[in-house]
């Protein structure tokens, strides 16, 4: 079919309305971030004024974001390898296997995601409090206690079990007559076959872990534990905090994110589509 | 190689038992059919030889060896699975020799083996393609290339060409009995397809709700069956059952049909009249006819199939309806007369209550 002019003006605009709301704050820090101009809480510019680098230097510099990204970016990093390994474990079980309080525990698991983070805060931090048997200390106010809260996630759980229920049990069978182990058959057989969804998974864990700011508001009070959420809230409070440098601080907790998904957006459209087209 | 043997197996899942106290002994080098309709057990009973499924009670051996607790790994078989089962994510290659590079062995050698088995089976060109790049035939081979490289005591397969179409049906069967005549590897085929069965068995196991009803050859079931249900589950078109009645008939017996003719049962030996029976005999023995025979059942023809080679037609008696087929090919039209002679020699009688057979001293 022809499309029209008047169409395709029409959906010209539609796209650049979604691109202005969508991009349009994107656009609006970076110009501030660059921007000598200093500029009021809650205020952006639209384009650079006087381009230069100094926010970020003093934002690297003098509030030492490097090191709350790099705290980012440890916790984050083997937050997510741990979730998803945890995650693809207790999916092929809850998948695959038989056993006593299968049910019970699929249901334990799903309740997790009906409690708001708010309302564990309290037994969270009491329990991060709690000094460990044996060793005598708590993990309070420690990178422990910034990734462990975090290592078993329903939703990723719920997405993987789905997918491995999807997996014919006949490969499950032949490998096994093929001589493989349970753990072989998990790695060599299941694992390869729900690949796109341990991407989607990786890519969603990898955005919760990264976006936390409450627990790290409970796990830790040491400021050199800091997570780049966390320093945002408290420069954003700051009063004698140059909005720009705070702006800029902005721009550096969002690259990794950004750089993430390019690397692995093919496998994030791919789990998000096969998961739609399984209903 | 190895036997296989079963002795006093059951399974239940739950409460639900499924495999009732089944005995088989399998020779060394035998290819056994398991045959059923669905829900016969057929392929619960290959899982359990398998290892997949374990045992409610009950004893295999493979070989010499006791097998009832061992996984499957230790059991040295190798199956076909209906759904070929191919790891899609590995080339035909990895797929074949992915037992071998489980168990360990050198690269150089699995490189060998699968290069070989694959040479075998005209698979040498494919060898680095994957699974879902490849036919249903082609498929359905390296699942079969991937059981022979690892050269098991003993092949199960299970229904392993029910995915084919008609033709590749065919000709896969073929290629499975070759494959069986060169290698004489002890085998274990799951169908519910009786032509399968009875081209490729060498001994076939008749299975219904989890019980052995009959084994035997392939022609001693189809001629000699014990009950209606393997008389009528073997062979195509099915088996004529009637309803009838013993009677005496001079010095020996009858049976009187619905219409009220009387075939002659021979039973020197004695019969008891009045006992209610079902009178068997086979379509391509009960001889069709357009003029009228003593004795014959008169009929009207109700359809007719023709596949060119085979004639099928379809009668209705009085009270009942009688199937002939025949090779040769005539001028037949549903409406017609016919009658309908029994090849005496041929019929099979059945207890009407029990379907089990009854023998004549004819039979024997």
């Amino acid at each position: 079919m022809k499309t029209t002019f008047p169409q395709k003006l029409a959906r010209g605009a539609v796209y650049a309305l979604l691109l202005i709301v969508f991009c349009g704050p994107f656009w609006g820090i970076l110009a501030t971030a660059f921007s000598k101009t200093t500029v009021q809480p809650g205020q952006l510019l639209l384009w650079p004024d006087q381009p230069t680098l100094d926010h970020f230097i003093y934002a690297w510099t003098e509030v030492k974001a490097w090191i709350y990204l790099f705290n980012s970016l440890l916790v984050v990093a083997i937050g997510t390898v741990l979730q998803t390994t945890v995650s693809a474990l207790a999916a092929y079980a809850l998948a695959r296997k038989k056993f006593r309080g299968a049910a019970f525990i699929s249901l334990a698991i799903l309740s997790t995601m009906m409690l708001p983070d708010e309302v564990i805060s309290i037994p969270l931090y009491l329990i991060l409090h709690q000094k460990i048997p044996l060793l005598g200390v708590s993990i309070y106010n420690s990178y422990a206690a910034l990734i462990l809260p975090l290592v078993g996630w329903a939703f990723s759980v719920f997405l993987l079990t789905e997918f491995m229920k999807a997996v014919p049990r006949d490969l499950e069978d032949a490998a096994r007559v093929d001589g493989a182990n349970e753990i072989q058959i998990f790695l060599k057989v299941i694992v390869p076959l729900v690949k796109p969804a341990l991407g989607t998974t990786t890519i969603f864990g990898f955005l919760m872990i990264w976006d936390q700011y409450l627990l790290p508001l409970i796990a830790v009070d040491d400021r050199s534990l800091y997570t780049i959420p966390v320093v945002l809230r408290s420069l954003r409070v700051d009063e004698i905090m140059q909005q720009n440098i705070f702006i800029a601080v902005t721009v550096i907790a969002t690259v990794p994110c950004i750089v993430v998904y390019l690397l692995l957006q093919k496998q994030f459209n791919r789990g998000l589509m096969s998961g739609a087209v399984k209903g | 190689m190895g036997s296989v043997s079963l002795k006093n197996v059951s399974k239940s899942f739950g409460s639900v038992k499924v495999i009732h106290d089944v005995s088989l002994e399998i020779d060394e080098g035998e290819f056994c059919v398991l045959i059923g309709p669905s829900g016969s057990g057929k392929s619960t009973l290959l899982r359990i030889i398998a290892g997949l499924e374990d045992v409610s009670s009950g004893n295999i051996s493979i070989g010499k060896r006791h097998v009832t607790d061992l996984p499957p790994k230790q059991r040295d078989i190798a199956m076909v699975f209906q759904t070929y089962a191919l790891y899609p994510q590995m080339t035909v290659r990895e797929n074949m020799g992915f037992a071998l590079k489980l168990a360990g062995l050198p690269k150089a050698q699995i490189n060998t083996k699968v290069t070989e088995v694959a040479r075998m089976l005209e698979l040498d060109q494919l060898l680095e393609r994957l699974p879902k790049e490849l036919s249903g035939g082609q498929r359905q081979r390296v699942s079969m290339g991937r059981a022979i490289v690892r050269n098991p005591s003993v092949f199960l397969f299970d229904e392993p060409l029910s995915n084919l179409d008609a033709k590749l049906r065919v000709q896969v069967r073929g290629e499975i009995a070759d494959l069986h005549r060169r290698l004489q590897t002890t085998s274990v085929y799951v169908t519910h397809d009786q032509v399968e069965a009875m081209t490729l068995g060498q001994k076939i196991v008749v299975l219904k709700d989890g019980r052995v009803e009959q084994v035997g050859k392939p022609l001693e079931l189809y001629d000699d069956p014990v009950n209606t249900f393997v008389a009528s589950f073997l062979g195509t078109p099915t088996i004529n059952l009637i309803e009838a009645e013993v009677t005496g008939l001079g010095d020996a017996c009858a049976a009187r049909l619905p219409d009220g003719t009387l075939t002659p049962l021979g039973q020197s030996n004695g019969c008891t009249t009045g006992q209610k029976i079902l009178f068997g005999i086979r379509p391509e023995h009960a001889r069709l006819s357009l003029e009228d025979q003593p004795g014959a059942i008169r009929a009207r023809i109700h359809a007719v199939e023709n596949t060119g080679s085979d004639m099928v037609v379809f009668n209705d008696a009085e009270g009942f309806r009688i199937t002939s087929a025949f090779k040769e090919q005539r001028t037949l039209e549903p409406g017609a007369s016919v009658s309908i002679l029994p090849d005496p020699a041929k019929i099979r009688i059945f207890d009407a209550a029990t379907g089990k057979r009854i023998r004549r001293s004819e039979d024997a």
